[in-house]
Order: structure tokens, then C-alpha cells, then sequence
């Protein structure tokens, strides 16, 4: 399908305008575009950077405090670490959050529920693993019920060790996510 | 004052025969190994004629060498008396079955359940043998038997299926390697039971009921367990309760840890009382092995246990206010920023802001830094003043109260049959505090009021923590004051080895009543670690008391308990 | 009322405190107890592997190392730390015989792969040797080794030596014994 099928123009231009491209794609198929199309352009282009600048400062991440990580999780919202200096707001629904922080251990039972919490998660969303449990079991790497090597169900961007760790460290954990965001290596490539 | 001895005269002169041995280890601890048959007839009598109207728990032994399970119910008193009675029973490995003591406790209920999923021994009578903190998969393997071979290489990861059901969930099935299976680790039989879901579907009773799900993982919920309301329109008819998500197996880890590896996973029991689990680890060791902890050393841990007593309250009522009213009742914001001052104060001896490991068999890891007292008293101050002011708030406040009056009402009765302890318990009129009815280190030396309220509702149950704040506050000004010189740990060799032998040891921690069952056979391990811990007997009593709540109450009762599942399913 | 609710709020707010802690360009004051990541001195670490040994979730791993001091490490194996796994409990620090091995405040590690958190000696070293330095000690070692070779050898000698003498001490006297 040419332009000159939806104004009337003559075939010629339409002919001469496919042969012009725009960063390496013909010119055509970004003036019919589709929302496939519309993606790709968006995939290939600095437009996805500064989607991307959008992205990184407003990490909302689900609350969902499972252990003892999860204490550090409330005091990491609370003042004297104030998440919201860098767009990172918790959040109680995983339909509102894009981060998922896996702050504890993931037992046998719990691992349905979680994979579905990260299911209902809208895209674009990342995983960070959050204490020693959450990336091999921690202390507890020898149990019968826990899962001790989670980024066998989560593509995990970043890891964060400590026992708990620090809320600072909470706070590194999301500015190396942004880092990776910035320079698009993160795990599921947004 | 009845002493172990009178106990035990009473019960040799009603039943006959029926105590096959006994031990006197204290004036408060009587260890008697009974016959089966006879138990339900005994502890009838304990409950009724000696005052042994707390069921503490129950704990599982397996002692694979006699090839034997041992049972051992723990009894203690609301108050009358400060003995605990721990009754053993012996059953066969092959066909273990005991009697239940649901028909005279009803808090029996939960213990039996895990005693029966863990080990596989049978309770006769009990209502609803069902497990509670496995996985389906799991139950029929008995992992807590000493010849579970699923342990320690136990690779969860390489064998969960995924599959994803038609309503478009995953699910997961976890499914046997052939080694496994050819080790016999896959039992042939499993038990067959109604899962929890249909459970709670059966009952329901007429068209206009409906399942309402809150969790596993819910906003209010402060860690994952399931709660599932039956309801009526706005009424609640029945809750049920399903615990078990972040079930680790600390016990059974613990009997794979030398006994000074074991203390940073009893950390982890429960995190927001790390030190009181430290304590209770190592002063059952310490009973065992009879050694006197340093005054000095004494004294550390007493003030490190009240200063976690203060920062645990103050965030459990923080958390629960925010909770209640979102960000509206703004205090959350405030105890958090109180609660940073004292975790920084222990932090500077700890050296670590929610896992200490820092209680050691025979004393503590280091001693207080320079500066501690002056620091600490003015971090007290600040938690004192800022207290009594979000006492006055909460008084103030017209919707808080009205939200929080009447509601979940415990009546003293009800609140000992339940088996609880700690701050729901004395908020139901029952000055019960382990600090003083069994009382450890330098407690004995110190001036204290125990907290109690008469309303026995929401609203009690967060002042009595508001109040205890206060009153751990003036224990630790009082412990700095006195706190003497001196060594801060008693000699002991690196390889601890206790003498085979037994000890129930309990302290008061944030929540309650924390007991550790040791059982120890002279080597470096210990055969078995049983943790009696509050927030399971909360947890426990949380169904009947929602029933007829209103479901917009359900948070308002179900918070102020301050539970926190980690301990429950350890 | 609500008034009376935000009096707190408002006295707070007209104080001026400050409390947030503005972590990535401010890093609090920590206590000297903390707990944070480890630091290994290997001079004087002799490969002893205690902490390996007490670490409860066995995250330490004895592995070759090469600046380190050969004259007490004969071996030259030195701990690596899994972060992955270590829960920063305290206990290897308790343990170690030298006192080599501490903890010091330094709390920041993230990590983008399950690999960086794994710290090997070179990641936890303080007092590293340079590589002539190494070269040198290495030298010494192996003299020292040796020497200690020569004299093992020297004395292994002496008491085979002995003991002959002694056998054929015996056998003499017994011979004598016979004589008599
Ligand atoms: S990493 Fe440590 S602090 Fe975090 S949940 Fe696991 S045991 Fe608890
Ligand atoms: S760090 Fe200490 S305990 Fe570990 S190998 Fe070196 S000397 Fe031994
Ligand atoms: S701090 Fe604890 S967990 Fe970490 S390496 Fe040392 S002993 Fe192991």
C-alpha cells in the first residue's frame, strides 16, 4: 500500500518516496504505521532513551515485605532514607508497581503466589533480589522448603547482599537498576 | 507457693504407676515421662486440680537410637504458680500414635497438627488432622524425622514444573528426581485429606456466602499468610487461616548447626526479636550445660533485650496505625524515626541493626562501646516524651477511638484458653509476664510493673505496647545505672558440648512468652530444637476472633495483635 | 480535633530537624562494631581455613592466592567470600586464630550478575604485596622451605643414624649378652 492510495497523488512520488529512509527503514512504513511499528521505531531510536529517563526515575516498587528484609523495606520508605528523593514510591497492588523486590525467602508454598504477583505486574517491570535469601537461600540455602537459587524464576536485574542489608543499600540496589535502565542492559531488555 | 515437688506428689498419689520416671530439675520445671494411655486422664488433673491451665506446646522428639518418638507436652500456669510441667510420651517409630489433647486444650489443636505433618505421628481423637505450615507435596515425607533424606541436598529448583492453569495462574507441581526416588526419600503412600481450599469451600452454607481472600500477600498483611473470610454481606461468619508461606525449617536447620553456628539462624526467627531468641537459644544450652552467665554480661543483655522490646513495639504500633487510617495517622512516620535512635543505640554494640547474633553461650559477643549510657539516655528520653504524647493523641482522637473501642473483645477466660501471652494477654486482665513468673538473668533486681489493661479490645492491646515502651524504658535507665564491672563471658570451650540431658527454657519476649524445648545428646549438635513462640498462639486464636467482626474491622483486630508470621512458620 | 492531631506535626515541623540521611553523597557515622563487609590481612592470614570451617552457610572457599605472605601461608590458600550468601553474622571473625580477618563499616556491594558478589581474596585485601615484593617473599619461602627440607632431611639422617647406632647398640650388647 502506497500513499497515493489515500491522497491523490501521482504514483511517481510514491514510488520515489519509498525509496527514502529514515534511520535505515524505508520512509513508507513509518508513515503507515501500526502500533507494532510504532514499537519498533521506538525500540531503535533516542526516543527509547528518553522513555527510558522516564522509566528509571519512577521506580514504584510493590510492598511486600516476606522477612526480615522486609523491615528494612518499611524503614527504607519512611524518612531517614526517603525513597521518594529518587521517583521510588511504594506501592501495595502489583497492578500499580514496577519493580518487584523479592526481600526474603521464597519457600515451596509461597513460590506460585509470587510468580503470579510478577504475572499481574504490568510492563515494563524488573526484579530486584534483596538480601541473601532472596539470591541463594541465605542461611537457610539447605532447607527443605526454601528455593535457593531464585534467578532460576526471575530474571533478576540486581542483586543486593546483606542480611538485611542496610537501607542505603536498598537505595544502591535501585540506583544500579537505574544505571542498568540508563544503558538498556537490563534482563528483559526495555 | 507449689513447688515441682508438690506437683509431682499430687500426681503420684492420683495416679499410681502411671509416672514411669521422673526428674525434678528446679523448684519450676518437672519432667515426668507418663504412660499413653494414661495422659489424657493426667493432664485432665493437672488442668483441673493443680492450675496447669496453660498448654505451652508440644514438641516432637525422634529418637531414632531407641527407636521410640517421644512426645512431650509442655504445661504451665496463667499466674497460680510458676511450674511447667513437660509430660512425655512414648510411642513406637512404626506405628506412632498418642492421644489428643484437643478435647481438654483448646489451643492443642495447632501443636498436634505440626507435630503430625513434621513426624508423621498420629493423634487419636484430634478433629482435623490436617498440615499446616507444609506444602501438599511435602506432607507424607516427614522431614523432621532423623532419617529424612531429603536433607541437606535438598536442590528444590531442579524439579519444579511449572504449569499454567486454565484461569491463567501458574502453578507449580514439584516433582521427585530418580534418585530420590530411588533412596526412598518419595513416600509410596501419601496421607489423604481435603486440601485447605476445599476445606473452606465445604462449609459454606447457604447462596449468599462468599470466600473473601485477604493475602498471601495484602496490604495489611505484614508478612504472608493467608486469611480467608467467610462472609455474610458485611459479616464475617467464619475466618479461616492458612500459615505456613515462609516455612523454612529452622528447627530441622538447627539440628544440623553446631550450637554457635545455631545462633544467627534463631535470629531469624523472629526479626524483630532477634536478641530474645539469641537469649532463649543459649540459655537452654546454658541450662544444660550449668553454667552461671557473668553479672556484667547479665546486664548487657537484659538492657539489649528491653531496648529491642521498645524498638519492636514501636513499630509494630506504628505499622498497625498506618494500617488503620493509610498515612492519615501520621505516627508511623514518627515511631519509625524514634525507633531509628534506638536501633542506632544498639546498633553500636551489635554492630548490626535487625539480626544481632550477639548473645553468646556463657555471655555476650562484645561489651558496650564508650558513650553507650549517654547516648542510650537520651534516646530513651526522646521515646519516653514522644510516647506519652501519641498516648495522648490516640486518646484524643475521637475516630481512632470509635474505630478501635469494643472491638475484638478477648474475655480473660478466653484469652488464657486461647494459650496466649505477652501484650493481647495482659490487655484481657491477666498480668502475665514471663519476667516475672519465671524469672532469668537480673530481672529479680529490677523494678518493673507489669502492663495490664481490663477492656481486653483493640484499642487496650496497643496501649498496654505504648505503656510496656515506657516501662522497658525505665528498666533500661535502671540497668544502666546499676550495671556492674566485670568479664562479660564465662569460660567455655570453642566446641560446645552440652551433657546429654534435656531443658525447657522460656523468656518474655516483645510478644510473649518464647520457650526453646533442647534436647542435646553430648555431641556438638543438638538432636533436637523445639520453639514455642507467642505469635503462633495469636495466630491461632486470630479465626475466632473475627467471627462476627465486620470485615472493615478485620484489619483493626487482626493488627492489633502485632503478629508477625516469620515466627510462626520459622 | 484534627487540630489537636496535626499540634505534633506542626511542632516538629516548625523545629527545623533534619533527619533524613542523604545517603549516596552523606554516609552516616557508623559504630565501630559494625558489621559490614570484610577485610583480610594477608600478611598474616596462615590459611588456617577456621573460617571456612564455622561459617554456617559454608559460604567461605579456601582458594589460591598469590599476594600474600608465603612464609606463613604455606599453602598460599586464602578465603573467598560468597556475599551471595554470607549474612554477615560474625562468626568467622570470632574464629580466626590471627585476628586477620575483620569487618569493617563499608557496606556497599550490589551487584548486576550472581559473579560480583562473590569477593575473592583480592576483592577483600588489605597489605597486598607488590608482585617483586611477592616474588622476593616467594623466594624466601622457598628457601626457607628448603632449608627446612635439608634440615627435616638432616635430622631424619641423625635419627636414622641413631637409631642404627642404638640397634647396633643393642645387637652389641646383645651380642655381649650372649658373650655372657
Ligand atoms: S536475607 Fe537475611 S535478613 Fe533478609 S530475609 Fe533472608 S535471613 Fe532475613
Ligand atoms: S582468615 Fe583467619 S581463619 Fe581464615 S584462613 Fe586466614 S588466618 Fe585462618
Ligand atoms: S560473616 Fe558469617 S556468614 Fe559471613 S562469611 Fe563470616 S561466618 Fe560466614
Amino acid at each position: 500500500m502506497g500513499i497515493s492510495d489515500v491522497v491523490p497523488i501521482p504514483v511517481v512520488i510514491d514510488e520515489e518516496l519509498e525509496k527514502w529512509t529514515v534511520w535505515g527503514r524505508p520512509l513508507t512504513n513509518i508513515w503507515l504505521t501500526t502500533t507494532e511499528k510504532i514499537h519498533e521505531i521506538i525500540d531503535m531510536g533516542p526516543i527509547k532513551n528518553i522513555l527510558n529517563w522516564g522509566r528509571k526515575n519512577s521506580l514504584w516498587f510493590l510492598m511486600q515485605p516476606m522477612g526480615c528484609c522486609g523491615v528494612e523495606m518499611l524503614v527504607f520508605g519512611c524518612p531517614h532514607y526517603d525513597c521518594d528523593r529518587f521517583g521510588i514510591i511504594p506501592r501495595a497492588t502489583p497492578r500499580q508497581a514496577d519493580v518487584l523486590i523479592i526481600s526474603g525467602y521464597i519457600t515451596r508454598k509461597y513460590l506460585p503466589a509470587i510468580k503470579n504477583l510478577w504475572g499481574q505486574m504490568l510492563e515494563p517491570k524488573w526484579v530486584i533480589a534483596i538480601g541473601e535469601c532472596a539470591i541463594s537461600g541465605g542461611p537457610f540455602y539447605d532447607s527443605y522448603n526454601i528455593i535457593n537459587n531464585t534467578s532460576d524464576f526471575f530474571p533478576i536485574d540486581v542483586y543486593v547482599p546483606g542480611c538485611p542489608p542496610r537501607p542505603e543499600q536498598f537505595i544502591k540496589g535501585f540506583r544500579e537498576l537505574q544505571e542498568k535502565i540508563k544503558r538498556r542492559e537490563d534482563e528483559r531488555g526495555y | 507457693m507449689t513447688t515441682a515437688n508438690d506437683v509431682l506428689d499430687a500426681l503420684q498419689s492420683a495416679f499410681p504407676g502411671a509416672i514411669q520416671e521422673f526428674r525434678v530439675e528446679s523448684d519450676n520445671r518437672l519432667w515426668a515421662t507418663v504412660d499413653p494411655n494414661k495422659i489424657v486422664e493426667i493432664c485432665k488433673f493437672l488442668r483441673d486440680e493443680e492450675d496447669f491451665d496453660h498448654y505451652s506446646g508440644a514438641a516432637g522428639v525422634d529418637k531414632i537410637d531407641e527407636d521410640l518418638f517421644e512426645v512431650t507436652e509442655i504445661l504451665a500456669s496463667h499466674g497460680a504458680h510458676p511450674v511447667v510441667a513437660l509430660l512425655k510420651v512414648k510411642t513406637p517409630r512404626d506405628t506412632p500414635s498418642v492421644k489428643s489433647l484437643t478435647g481438654l486444650f483448646w489451643n492443642a489443636d495447632w501443636y498436634e497438627r505440626e507435630i503430625w505433618e513434621m513426624f508423621g505421628i498420629n493423634f487419636e481423637d484430634h478433629p482435623g488432622l490436617y498440615p499446616l505450615l507444609l506444602v501438599d507435596d511435602l506432607v507424607g515425607s516427614w522431614p523432621w524425622r532423623k532419617d529424612f533424606k531429603g536433607y541437606p541436598d535438598y536442590n528444590t529448583n531442579e524439579r519444579v514444573l511449572e504449569k499454567i492453569n486454565p484461569d491463567g495462574y501458574a502453578e507449580y507441581k514439584i516433582s521427585p528426581t530418580e534418585a530420590e526416588i530411588e533412596a526412598g526419600t518419595v513416600p509410596e503412600t501419601r496421607p489423604e485429606y481435603p486440601t485447605f481450599r476445599e476445606r473452606e469451600i465445604m462449609e459454606l452454607e447457604t447462596e449468599s456466602e462468599m470466600i473473601l481472600h485477604m493475602g498471601p500477600q495484602h496490604a495489611i498483611v505484614p508478612g504472608p499468610f493467608m486469611l480467608d473470610l467467610r462472609v455474610d454481606g458485611e459479616r464475617v461468619k467464619k475466618a479461616y487461616l492458612d500459615v505456613g508461606y515462609i516455612h523454612k525449617g529452622i528447627e530441622k536447620i538447627l539440628e544440623n548447626r553446631t550450637y554457635i553456628q545455631g545462633i544467627p539462624i534463631t535470629d531469624r526467627m523472629c526479626y524483630l526479636a532477634s536478641l530474645s531468641n539469641n537469649e532463649v537459644f543459649c540459655g537452654a544450652a546454658e541450662r544444660i550445660m550449668g553454667i552461671e552467665v557473668p553479672e556484667r554480661a547479665q546486664y548487657i543483655r537484659v538492657i539489649l533485650e528491653e531496648l529491642s522490646r521498645i524498638q519492636s513495639h514501636l513499630l509494630g504500633t506504628g505499622e498497625f496505625l498506618s494500617l488503620l487510617g493509610g498515612a492519615t495517622f501520621s505516627p508511623f512516620q514518627w515511631m519509625i524515626l524514634d525507633r531509628e535512635e534506638i536501633i542506632s543505640c544498639i546498633e553500636s554494640v551489635t554492630g548490626a541493626r535487625i539480626n544481632h547474633s550477639f548473645v553468646r553461650q556463657g555471655g555476650v559477643r562484645n561489651d558496650l562501646p564508650d558513650g553507650f549510657a549517654e547516648m542510650t539516655r537520651s534516646a530513651l528520653k526522646t521515646v519516653v516524651d514522644k510516647t506519652n504524647e501519641y498516648k495522648e493523641l490516640l486518646l484524643s482522637d475521637n475516630i481512632y477511638r470509635k474505630r478501635m473501642e469494643g472491638i475484638g473483645i478477648l474475655s480473660p477466660e478466653e484469652a488464657r484458653r486461647f494459650g496466649l501471652s505477652g501484650p493481647p494477654l495482659r490487655a484481657s486482665d491477666t498480668p502475665y509476664d514471663m519476667r516475672r513468673e519465671d524469672p532469668i538473668l537480673v530481672y529479680p533486681d529490677l523494678d518493673f510493673n507489669v502492663i495490664s489493661r481490663k477492656e481486653g479490645d483493640s484499642k487496650a492491646r496497643v496501649e498496654v505496647r505504648l505503656d510496656e515502651i515506657i516501662e522497658s524504658c525505665h528498666i533500661v535507665e535502671q540497668c544502666l545505672d546499676q550495671i556492674p564491672g566485670g568479664p562479660i563471658r564465662e569460660k567455655v570451650s570453642k566446641k560446645i558440648k552440652p551433657a546429654p540431658g534435656e531443658a525447657y527454657y522460656r523468656v518474655e519476649d516483645p510478644r510473649g512468652e518464647m520457650g526453646i524445648f533442647l534436647v542435646s545428646d553430648g555431641s556438638d549438635k543438638p538432636v533436637k530444637v523445639k520453639v514455642r513462640g507467642p505469635v503462633y498462639a495469636y495466630m491461632q486464636a486470630l479465626p475466632p476472633l473475627l467471627e462476627g467482626a465486620y470485615v472493615a474491622d478485620v484489619v483493626a483486630i487482626a493488627g492489633s495483635m502485632d503478629a508477625c508470621t516469620s515466627e510462626v512458620d520459622r | 480535633m484534627v487540630v489537636k492531631n496535626f499540634q505534633l506535626t506542626l511542632k516538629h515541623a516548625i523545629h527545623g530537624i533534619e533527619v533524613t540521611r542523604l545517603y549516596p553523597e552523606v554516609i552516616m557515622d557508623l559504630p565501630a562494631a559494625e558489621r559490614g563487609i570484610h577485610q583480610l590481612d594477608v600478611r598474616t592470614c596462615i590459611g588456617c581455613g577456621a573460617c571456612a570451617r564455622i561459617c554456617p552457610n559454608s559460604c567461605i572457599e579456601q582458594v589460591s592466592y598469590k599476594y600474600g605472605n608465603p612464609l606463613k601461608n604455606k599453602k598460599m590458600k586464602f578465603p573467598q567470600i560468597d556475599y551471595g550468601r554470607c549474612m554477615f553474622c560474625g562468626l568467622c571473625v570470632d574464629d580466626c586464630p590471627t585476628g586477620c580477618l575483620t569487618m569493617t563499616r563499608e557496606f556497599q556491594i550490589a551487584g548486576w550478575n550472581r559473579n560480583d558478589i562473590i569477593f575473592g581474596p583480592d576483592d577483600i585485601a588489605v597489605g597486598k604485596y607488590s608482585d617483586e615484593e611477592a616474588a622476593k617473599l616467594a623466594e624466601e619461602a622457598r628457601i626457607a622451605a628448603e632449608e627446612k627440607k635439608k634440615k627435616k632431611a638432616a635430622a631424619a639422617k641423625a635419627k636414622k643414624a641413631k637409631a642404627e647406632a642404638a640397634k647396633k647398640g643393642d645387637e652389641g650388647s646383645g651380642e655381649k649378652k650372649k658373650e655372657e
